[in-house]
């Protein structure tokens, strides 16, 4: 396995080093990407109090006095820079899920995972981003238009060797379901809602020593039999009712619930 | 005497470290690996993570999340040690060490991880 960065640019990296240089490795990039995040916020308010300031001069131009017309422009051309540096601002945007769920995973299985290398690919790309655009389906038509899009993100996966000897295989897969559709407010005004809905898909495969586990009390996932180790898949299935990061806690549940079923191996 | 922290979050382990110091606040022998740098190596990284406001890239945030993860999860780990049962938690511990062939630090072998084909 290779150590290699995939590519920084496209915000996808496949990692093979131990747990504690690859968190090294990633944390900077999470607290670029949450300063990002508050500039980003700060560059749209502004953008927007220039354009609502440019109105009321407009206004204030044609009432009151001519003069405010060269504000009400210089407001625009603020609002425009504002605007723009918060599009620039957007293109470096990566995914929450590296700052919420992948740095606090990966730091809470630090010490399972210890100095061995681990193999780790991260799609950093925001999970709505064009290229994890998979489907569009548009119904209806007039202000009835509904618009469906489907995103899958496989954000996530990862394969190590945990300091019980067992092989840890992990991934996360993400499928956002966003619904556009035209409603009519009560003030009568024509306004786009958008829905969305995420569904997680983590699997879960644990390669286990038998002369350290006991695998015979596994009753809610698939287990092969070996001479010397048995591994345990497991999928499950997560819904969650918007597109907010799944906690860490979601995936670890998956992985300890392998774990609670296991049963110390009696020795031979 | 050996650190007495137990390592791991999916299964618990001895570190079994030559002691430096043991901790102000539990009195449990720790190693330097085991003591937090944040209270100026008097605290053991379990007592100086129930300080709030700790960030996963702090070493010491996984050993406050891990806590919180047994309590509201309920997981109890399996722990691979020589000691009694872990002060915090309820774990599901070996019958004797001596079944399992011994501390978990002999699990790196050869053919570790790999799976049948």
């Amino acid at each position: 396995m290779p150590d290699s960065v995939l590519a920084d640019q496209q915000k996808q990296f496949s990692l093979n080093r131990p747990i504690g240089e690859v968190i090294a490795q990633l944390v900077p990039l999470a607290r670029a990407d949450e300063a990002g995040d508050k500039v980003r916020s700060k560059l749209g308010c502004w953008a927007a109090a220039c354009f609502f300031f440019a109105v009321v001069s407009f206004i204030l131009s044609a009432a009151v006095s001519p003069y405010f017309l060269a504000l009400a422009v210089a407001m625009i051309v603020l609002g425009i820079v504002n605007l723009t540096k918060y599009n620039r601002k957007k293109k470096e945007d990566l995914s929450d899920n590296l700052r919420l769920c992948a740095i606090p995973l990966l730091a809470a299985l630090r010490d399972d995972f210890g100095s061995e290398p681990v193999e780790i690919t991260l799609d950093l790309r925001p999970p709505l981003s064009n290229e994890k655009k998979t489907n569009e389906v548009k119904n209806g038509s007039g202000m009835r238009k509904e618009t469906v899009t489907t995103y899958v993100d496989p954000w996530l996966s990862l394969d190590g060797i945990l300091a019980d000897g067992s092989r840890l295989q992990c991934s996360v897969v993400e499928t956002i379901t966003q619904r556009a559709r035209w409603k009519r407010s009560a003030s009568g005004k024509y306004k786009q809602k958008t829905k969305r809905k995420k569904k997680v898909d983590v699997e879960v495969s644990l390669t286990l020593k038998a002369k350290r586990f006991d695998v015979g009390g596994i009753t809610n996932a698939e287990v092969k039999h070996g001479e010397n180790k048995s591994t345990v898949s497991v999928s499950q299935k997560i819904a969650r009712a918007d597109d907010t990061p799944i906690p860490p806690a979601e995936v670890l549940n998956v992985i300890a619930g392998v774990y609670r079923q296991l049963r110390p191996a009696r020795s031979s | 005497m050996p650190c007495m922290a137990r390592s791991g979050f999916l299964t618990l382990r001895d570190c079994g470290n030559p002691e430096a110091q043991a901790c102000a606040k539990c009195g449990r022998p720790m190693c330097t690996a085991h003591l937090s740098a944040r209270s100026g190596f008097t605290e053991c990284l379990d007592c100086a993570s129930r300080a709030e406001n700790l960030s996963p890239e702090d070493p010491e945030w996984a050993y406050g999340y891990r806590r919180q993860y047994y309590g509201t999860s309920g997981y109890a780990p399996l722990y691979f040690g020589h000691g009694a049962a872990y002060d915090d938690y309820d774990v599901r511990s070996f019958d004797s060490a001596a079944n399992v062939g011994g501390p978990v630090d002999d699990a790196h072998e050869g053919d570790a991880g790999f799976g049948d084909s």
